[in-house]
């Protein structure tokens, strides 16, 4: 085995996933291998202090604030369903019922010329008359 | 079902029917876990508990689709990095780490040269962790999983729906990048142990 080839298996072989034979061959290599043993070394340095890095913690109140999540998508949720579902029913009776609505405000408006003064434009009924 | 072999099998079957004490054990057994990770793909502490809380509210909804089809934590592990993922994409400007130390001279201030003495100082585990920062996001991750979560090669690529090969390369080139930012820390700090 050769240098390259040590330090292109070194992780694995700190992790022990190398198989007999392959991690004899590297030890091996690192008996006469001043340059590799120093790199496996510090390989393992830089691994170990990576996994002695601090636990990094949440704040005291975290686990009231998921269900503060938790609950406020509950209600978003509930909402959505009582506006929507079953969506093959109320989706078009809303559409249905906003239609009407478009026309009755828009004949309304169109219809009545104390809603168009109140507006401050001419009921466009009104101005087309001569 | 949740497998016979899952050490959180309890708690999430007792979840799975309501148990809102169970949910919440849960929450307190893997929450620094998760904000671990979160922080260290993020930078951002205050985003990172924002995505972390966010990751146990989709665990909450998620948890009667879980059949046990992998351990609970390997799942749960599964939603915080693809929500860190997708939280660093949506993002309009990463954080950048441009330079890990200004000066390695400073992280010596004193005299003492046992290495071990050197791994307690805090300088140097604000090193590490701006080191692991400047990794690309796919190394980081799989290196933050491996070193500081402890998961097997196996359960990385679970989580990431990766291959060992990439799991293995990813980690490899992540640990050598590391490596090559604190190896002249470790050779100033040799130099310092000889001096008369």
């Amino acid at each position: 085995m050769n240098c390259q080839e040590v330090r292109e298996l070194s992780s694995d072989y700190l992790d022990h996933r190398l198989v007999p034979s392959e991690a004899s061959l590297l030890e091996d290599h690192l008996k006469v291998c001043s340059g590799c043993r120093e790199e496996i070394e510090t390989l393992r340095t830089t691994v170990s202090a990576i996994g002695s890095l601090d636990e990094i913690e949440t704040s005291p109140d975290f686990l009231s604030q998921v269900h503060r999540k938790i609950e406020r998508g509950g209600r978003v949720k509930r909402l959505w369903a009582w506006l929507f579902k079953p969506i093959k029913i109320k989706v078009p009776l809303e559409i249905t019922a906003l239609f009407l609505v478009s026309i009755t405000a828009f004949y309304l408006y169109y219809r009545s010329p104390e809603l168009s003064r109140e507006s401050g434009m001419p009921a466009p009924l009104e101005s087309l008359r001569v | 079902m949740v497998s016979a072999q899952d050490p959180d099998r309890d708690l999430v079957q007792r979840s799975q029917g309501g148990d809102r004490l169970a949910f919440n054990q849960l929450v307190l057994k893997y929450r620094n876990r998760v904000m671990g990770v979160a922080t260290r793909m993020l930078g951002d502490r205050v985003e990172a508990e924002d995505l972390a809380q966010d990751v146990f509210v989709k665990v909450y909804h998620g948890l009667q689709g879980f059949q046990g089809e992998a351990l609970f934590s390997t799942w749960l592990y599964r939603v915080t990095a693809n929500s860190c993922l997708n939280r660093r994409r949506r993002r309009k400007r990463e954080s950048q780490v441009t330079q890990v130390v200004d000066d390695p001279e400073r992280v010596f201030s004193d005299r003492a040269s046992n290495p071990h003495t050197l791994l307690e100082r805090k300088e140097l585990k604000v090193f590490l962790e701006k080191a692991i920062q400047a990794l690309p996001q796919e190394q980081r991750m799989v290196l933050i999983l491996r070193d500081i979560e402890g998961l097997s090669y196996e359960e990385i690529a679970d989580s990431l729906g990766l291959e060992l090969g990439t799991v293995r390369s990813r980690l490899h080139r992540a640990r050598l990048e590391v490596q090559a930012s604190v190896k002249e820390i470790f050779s100033l700090d040799a130099k310092r142990s000889v001096r008369p």
